[in-house]
């Protein structure tokens, strides 16, 4: 049996970012869209957690993507593709946000989710039947309070619960150190404390 | 409470007892906090009640996200624009040091890096014999790796400058080359 024969090309699944990466430079785009089919679903609730609304979440995980394709040359390969991927998109949504928020402000108000007992704004109506009233009120009243955190704590919250990453990981993902992460979410869980105090 | 810590103090500590960021002696410091005082303890409930609110509610929302469209959406966009993954290549390969392509020209680089000593050694003079040892040749449909010894003997060398370069006659290809001293030399 020859050597090439005894050589088994791995699946591209199978491969780790790192590599993945490189086989994109090399010009093979079904690698990246292993990639893409690898994250989607964390940048997705990286963005949806950022933004509250479905919608402006699919377009900001899908230009993520596509702005980190454009941009792997800045991709610096010692740290990891995840986090940096993160950092685009949770930059992409406080982007986004800013925009959105000022350009749709009268229309969302009219299709938001407003629960009977809260007075904060919440996202648009999900259509769930399966769920409670009392659980559809409890989401909507603790996506309301994380909109009233600051962008950087909301990010930091977000990349922690969803994503469970690491402080180190979190202070790659929003370039800031490990003790404004802590701070960050310090804070950030101190005044969703009080948004939800009848939570406990 | 421990008597020099402040509650905010406290609770900065339980919260990272929460995210698994302590070790050692300071997660056994938030253990003991945790079961000496209750206020601890309500906190680290707290931030577990807060978690689970938090997850429960974007896995709902993730579940109910249909991505079979995504990688077409993207990909769609990605082919518009080809102009920048070849310049992306272009960067990467010129940042990192790992082999996606062969450095164009050792000697320019050699020289580059060290004109001076170049300089001096090719006014050297260098009386090189060289022998090219048989050594043994592994099949390479055989074995995983195969094992070839390029090893050659220098018997001799002369230059002013520690910095010398040794190319084959029939060879267009300088080669990356370790020159060992031995014994031997030593003695010749």
């Amino acid at each position: 049996m020859g050597l090439a024969a005894k050589i088994e090309t791995p699946a591209l699944t199978e491969l780790a970012d790192r590599d993945l990466v490189v086989r994109v430079l090399d010009g093979e785009q079904d690698a990246y869209k292993v990639l893409v089919e690898r994250y989607q679903g964390r940048i997705f609730s990286v963005a949806y957690g950022l933004l509250r609304n479905r919608e402006d979440a699919r377009e900001v995980t899908q230009e993520a993507f596509i702005k980190a394709y454009r941009n792997l040359a800045g991709f610096r390969r010692d740290s990891s593709f995840y986090t940096w991927i993160y950092r685009i998109t949770v930059n992409l949504g406080i982007d986004f946000r800013r925009k959105a928020y000022r350009k749709r402000e009268v229309a969302l108000d009219e299709t938001r989710l407003v629960p009977e007992d809260a007075h904060h704004t919440g996202p648009r109506p999900m259509p769930s039947p399966g769920v409670s009233l009392e659980r559809k009120q409890l989401g909507g009243r603790i996506r309301a309070a994380i909109d009233e955190l600051p962008e950087d704590q909301r990010a930091a919250i977000i990349l922690r619960e969803i994503q469970g990453l690491s402080y180190k990981e979190i202070a790659d993902a929003l370039d800031c150190a490990e003790g404004t992460v802590m701070s960050r979410l310090f804070y950030g869980r101190k005044k969703l404390q009080e948004l939800l105090e009848d939570l406990r | 409470m421990e008597p020099t810590m402040t509650p905010e103090e406290r609770d900065q500590l339980i919260q990272r007892y929460f995210d698994g960021e302590t070790l050692g002696e300071e997660a056994a410091r938030a253990e003991r906090l945790l079961d000496e005082d209750p206020a601890a303890a309500e906190q680290l409930a707290v931030l577990r009640t807060l978690s689970n609110s938090i997850k429960i509610d974007i896995a709902e929302v993730l579940a109910e996200e249909d991505f079979s469209d995504y990688w077409a959406n993207i990909s769609e966009r990605l082919n518009h624009d080809p102009i920048a993954l070849s310049e992306a290549t272009d960067a990467i390969v010129a940042e990192t040091s790992l082999p996606l392509a062969a450095p164009p020209n050792l000697f320019e680089r050699l020289f580059g890096w060290a004109g001076l000593a170049a300089a001096a050694g090719a006014a050297a003079l260098i009386a090189v014999g060289i022998l090219t040892r048989g050594g043994p040749v592994v099949d390479p449909g055989i074995g995983a790796v195969a094992a070839i010894d390029h090893t050659i003997v220098v018997e001799e060398i002369e230059s002013p400058s520690s910095l010398v370069m040794i190319q084959q006659e029939d060879s267009s290809e300088p080669a990356i080359i370790w020159i060992i001293e031995t014994d031997e030399v030593k003695e010749g």
